[in-house]
């Protein structure tokens, strides 16, 4: 198997799970190339789908496991188990979360007709080197799933765009949905695209940030290196003129969290230290002059201060704690951890954020190039 | 051994076959089993341990050093008399025999756990105790150098376990102490007492050694070795699963080297799972070489390979058992106990007696 996806339906067997299989794939049409299950639990769906087929499968080529949002939200500890029982499994298989349904995000067929596990490994692999998302794999996952204070966060996917012609009421069913059979019906897309970052609280997916907020998020949590965060500023003729929007690339990003209980409440400090570059930057002002640079940093770490506590309540609102921030709490304050409680807890933490910002590259030597002197 | 034996075992050898008897199934699942009472300090823990195994393997040699030139299948008759002498030879030899068919057991159980499902482990385990054999038959200079070898084969895999420490989570591993109460420390300190077991067998090889001079220095080198590495693998156990979910890892260590790909080999537990047989052989023969020098103690008409012949023979028969993994484990847990107790109590009790022995100007050996 290189891709296994699992989706929750309402009526028994709530199972509807999906499996990507070279072996099923090679040459086939379109509609077989995918194979779906229903059942109980995986281990149902794996032993039929071994049966079916008569051939040995193994989770030993396994690329990546996708669950559909509502299997997400159900909890998939039962999943793991299944998956953990293999003592061949490739535990370094990445694990996401899609908006609608996995059965739909695997029957995507990428351009030059790549097979879709190796899409979604390539995808990944590209998210984690230039750490676009948290491409986690299924051994942190695992742990982070297991360990009170701490919680796995995934990247978040979702299936687009389409080459069918056909009017969307002429379509038929959402990529097959699952309940139709499986036959395949309905919109087929092309491309799979990260849209933001799953939360989970131990076993289930609580909630979802958009990828603005979840790259926000990373810069909180030290993940962020080399990526590009656009951000909008108030219009300022000097600053921004044109358009006021600024593409900045992250250089480095190194936080540094402080901890406090204060009236039984938990209160986090974050410094992050950043060192930037401007990529579109158009003002008017010369920025090599220190007055200059100091005043746009301070509005570009303003910028980024605003964006890391917004991504930071949105995410301790869910009650979910990718960064660890519970394990902060338990080593520093014993007496006051209780792992139990610590989701309700987390969800009534207060921050507060200082951004420091350094320019590295401002993107050009001295003001813009304008030829005032040929101006008709 | 009528006569001294010819000394042919390098310090080199000697810190090899030593290291290479501790190091056995134990180091498979040490991590778990001393993290289940120890919690975060599992690590602090298993150093601690190792250190004081340490000076107890200084103990060993001082005792091995009374008698240059006899092993243990002979100096127990020169200080307990005779018929005690035996009684005490023939505890020893039956734990050597227990030990040896429970490393192979244990072994067997886990390569079938892990990789190879539809074989019984009884195939395994007679691999296992026939590798055994051999090793045994090519006496203590030809086994010392085989552990040589099984040494320089084994440990370059245990340093692919400093990629999951470089992955791991250092919060994992604190507070340093103060996680669990004295009580669960010490009970965490008796189960990675047990991954020490097995030093004793330098009193077999005592006698070949070269440079006895120098022998103190390598025996608790070797011991301290097998304390870094498992205090290593602990520790990365720790940080790279945290505690939580190291308590119901089986084999955790076998598990870290699950997670590591490299270009030129996918599963590196696995590989680690075959070269570390070298190693489980050097552990079993060690016990089966034990049990046939004290059987050839009772009565120095026995021929050495005949001896060893037969008793790998009677464990061969033993071995024809499909023993669930687990029920080893149990087994060995308690064996454990018994192991660590015997030979501790025996070793300070016989330096008691040597003392006393050389007190009094004792000498000559028995004929």
């Amino acid at each position: 198997m290189v891709a296994v996806g699992v989706d929750y339906l309402p009526e028994s067997p709530h199972y509807l799970v999906t499996f990507v299989a070279p072996i099923a794939d090679e040459d086939r049409s379109q509609s077989s190339r995918v194979q779906s299950f229903r059942s109980t639990s995986l281990a149902e769906a794996f032993a039929i789908a071994s049966h079916a087929d008569a051939h040995v499968y193994s989770y030993g080529k396994l690329l990546v496991v996708v669950f559909g949002e509502e299997a997400a939200r159900q909890g998939v500890s039962a999943v793991m188990n299944d998956l953990f029982k293999h003592t061949d499994l490739r535990v370094e298989s990445y694990v996401a979360v899609t908006l609608g349904t996995a059965r739909k995000l695997l029957t995507t067929i990428p351009a030059e007709g790549q097979q879709v596990g190796l899409f979604m490994k390539d995808m990944l692999d590209r998210a984690k080197m230039q750490q676009d998302s948290p491409p986690t794999t299924l051994e942190i996952f695992s742990s982070r799933m297991m360990t009170p204070g701490m919680d796995a966060s995934t990247t978040l996917l979702t299936p687009i765009g389409s080459t069918d012609p056909r009017p969307p009421e002429e379509r038929g069913a959402d990529g097959g949905g699952g309940d139709r059979g499986g036959t395949g019906q309905g919109t087929t897309a092309e491309d799979i695209q990260i849209v933001g970052m799953a939360s989970w609280q131990g076993d289930r997916l609580v909630g979802t940030t958009t990828l603005s907020q979840q790259q926000y998020f990373s810069l909180a949590q030290g993940t962020s290196h080399d990526f590009l965060v656009q951000i909008l500023l108030k219009p300022d003729p000097r600053f921004v003129p044109e358009t006021s929007r600024i593409i900045i690339a992250i250089e480095r990003a190194k936080p540094s969290w402080e901890t406090q209980i204060i009236a039984g409440v938990p209160h986090f400090s974050l410094k992050v230290d950043t060192l930037v570059s401007l990529v579109n930057y158009q003002g008017r002002v010369d920025l090599t002059k220190d007055e200059n640079s100091e005043e746009f940093m301070h509005i570009l770490s303003e910028s980024l201060k605003q964006g890391i506590t917004d991504a930071l309540l949105t995410v301790s609102s869910f009650g979910s704690d990718p960064i660890g921030l519970g394990q902060f709490v338990r080593v520093q304050y014993p007496t006051f951890w209780n792992p139990k409680m610590w989701t309700e807890v987390l969800k009534t933490a207060t921050f507060s954020i200082e951004v420091k910002l350094g320019i590295k590259r401002i993107g050009i030597h001295i003001t813009r190039f304008e030829p005032k002197e040929k101006m008709p | 051994m009528n006569k001294a034996p010819k000394p042919s075992v390098t310090s080199f050898q000697y810190l090899t076959v030593i290291s290479g008897v501790l190091f056995a199934n134990g180091i498979m699942s040490l991590p778990r089993v001393v993290a289940s009472d120890a919690g975060r300090s599992a690590w602090l823990v298993v150093l601690a341990v190792g250190l004081v195994m340490s000076g107890i393997t200084l103990l060993a040699d001082k005792l091995a050093s009374e008698f240059p030139s006899q092993d243990a299948a002979e100096w127990p008759k020169l200080l307990l008399g005779p018929i005690l002498g035996r009684v005490w030879m023939s505890v020893y030899g039956l734990r050597a025999i227990a030990l040896c068919l429970l490393t192979a057991q244990l072994y067997a159980g886990n390569l079938s756990l892990r990789l190879l499902h539809e074989t019984p482990t009884y195939v395994f385990a007679i691999i296992i105790l026939t590798l055994s054999l051999m090793a045994v038959l090519a006496r203590i200079p030809g086994f010392t150098r085989y552990s040589e070898a099984a040494f320089f084969l084994s440990m370059p895999l245990i340093l692919f376990v400093v990629i999951p420490f470089t992955k791991g989570n250092s919060v994992h591993l604190l507070p340093l102490i103060g996680d669990k109460p004295a009580e669960d420390l010490f009970k965490g300190a008796l189960a990675a007492s047990y991954s020490y077991s097995g030093f004793d067998f330098l009193w077999f090889v005592y006698p070949y050694l070269q440079h006895k001079a120098s022998s103190k220095l390598w025996a608790s080198g070797a011991v301290l070795l097998a304390t870094g590495v498992y205090t290593f693998v602990t520790a990365t156990a720790v940080m790279f699963f945290g505690i939580e979910k190291l308590n119901i890892i089986f084999l955790p260590t076998l598990s870290i080297l699950s997670g590591i790909e490299v270009v030129f080999f996918e599963r590196i537990d696995s590989l680690m799972m075959f070269v570390w047989l070298s190693t489980i052989v050097t552990t079993a023969a060690s016990q089966l070489y034990t049990a046939t020098r004290l059987t050839q103690g009772m009565s120095s008409r026995l021929s050495f390979a005949k001896t060893a012949a037969l008793l790998s023979g009677l464990l061969l028969i033993m071995a024809i058992n499909d023993i669930p993994i687990r029920q080893a484990v149990a087994f060995s847990d308690m064996f454990g106990v018994f192991d660590l107790s015997f030979i501790i109590s025996s070793l300070l009790l016989f330096l008691f007696l040597a003392s006393l022995r050389k007190g009094k100007g004792g000498t000559s050996p028995e004929k």
